[in-house]
């Protein structure tokens, strides 16, 4: 069996991410160029792809991938940045269904850790850091 | 006698787009062609430690018009265009009489090891 893109999910992650937050909170990949002049963004990285794994709504659903994203969510005000992490997490978390838009993929299942908040005194912005596992069956 | 040299440049605005893949690209967009006095050319080399670092500098001086204050306030959104490549503006003086605006603009070339 060949394996998924790991450029379809980056493109998937983005789209979906992005759909999430609607457009006046900008999503890039790894790292915003634009910190300095921007109040609130996000940005996500991929690890953990390919995975050995059998996951799904039952045993028989075999799942074949079961990458995780970390999301970052950067604001200049605290209540922002809490306020955007809780709208991820009320969509994506427990969400079942196409991932990525149409030329996404389905996924059986995604979940959010919400894993800590901090402040970053070098470029003045409170951060907040969730894991999200993607469940990819066959 | 001294010879002005104008020459065509391009000023270009600079914005950063996101590709679908979240990656960034700065993005270059022609505003207006105009005719800068281009002054003062120089290449410079600096060996920090074993890297070569070449900068290229150069002044091109245009006259105080709304569009060249609007570049003067905001200097990263806007760059230049001139003998084919991006120069980005690192200094603005504006001259007090309000004739004229000097803009010193810099671009590196890659780092060479000596």
């Amino acid at each position: 069996m060949s394996q998924n893109n790991p450029a379809v999910y980056s493109k998937a992650v983005q789209y979906q991410l992005k759909s999430i937050v609607g457009n006046t909170i900008p999503v890039y990949a790894v790292f915003n160029r634009d910190f300095a002049k921007q109040p609130k963004f996000i940005t996500w990285q991929l690890r953990n792809i390919h995975q050995p794994v059998y996951t799904g709504q039952n045993q028989n659903n075999k799942g074949i991938d079961r990458p995780v994203f970390q999301i970052n969510v950067f604001a200049q005000d605290q209540n922002d940045a809490f306020n955007i992490s809780n709208t991820i997490l009320q969509s994506l978390h427990g969400y079942n269904g196409q991932f990525g838009g149409s030329s996404g993929f389905y996924i059986a299942k995604a979940d959010v850790v919400w894993l800590y908040n901090t402040y970053d005194d070098t470029v003045k912005l409170n951060h907040i850091i969730m894991d999200c596992t993607l469940d990819i069956p066959t | 006698m001294a010879i002005a040299r104008f020459e065509n440049v391009d000023v270009n605005n600079v914005a950063i787009s996101v590709d679908d893949m979240g990656q960034t690209n700065t993005v270059l967009t022609k505003w207006f062609t105009t005719r800068a006095k281009v002054m003062d050319v120089r290449n410079d080399l600096t060996i920090p430690k074993d890297e070569r670092v070449y900068q290229n500098h150069v002044k091109f001086m245009l006259n105080y018009t709304p569009n060249t204050v609007t570049m003067s306030t905001d200097q990263v959104d806007y760059a230049f265009a001139w003998r084919g490549n991006d120069w980005r503006i690192a200094d603005v003086n504006e001259a007090n009489d309000k004739m004229s605006i000097t803009f010193t603009c810099y671009r590196n070339d890659p780092q060479t090891q000596v």
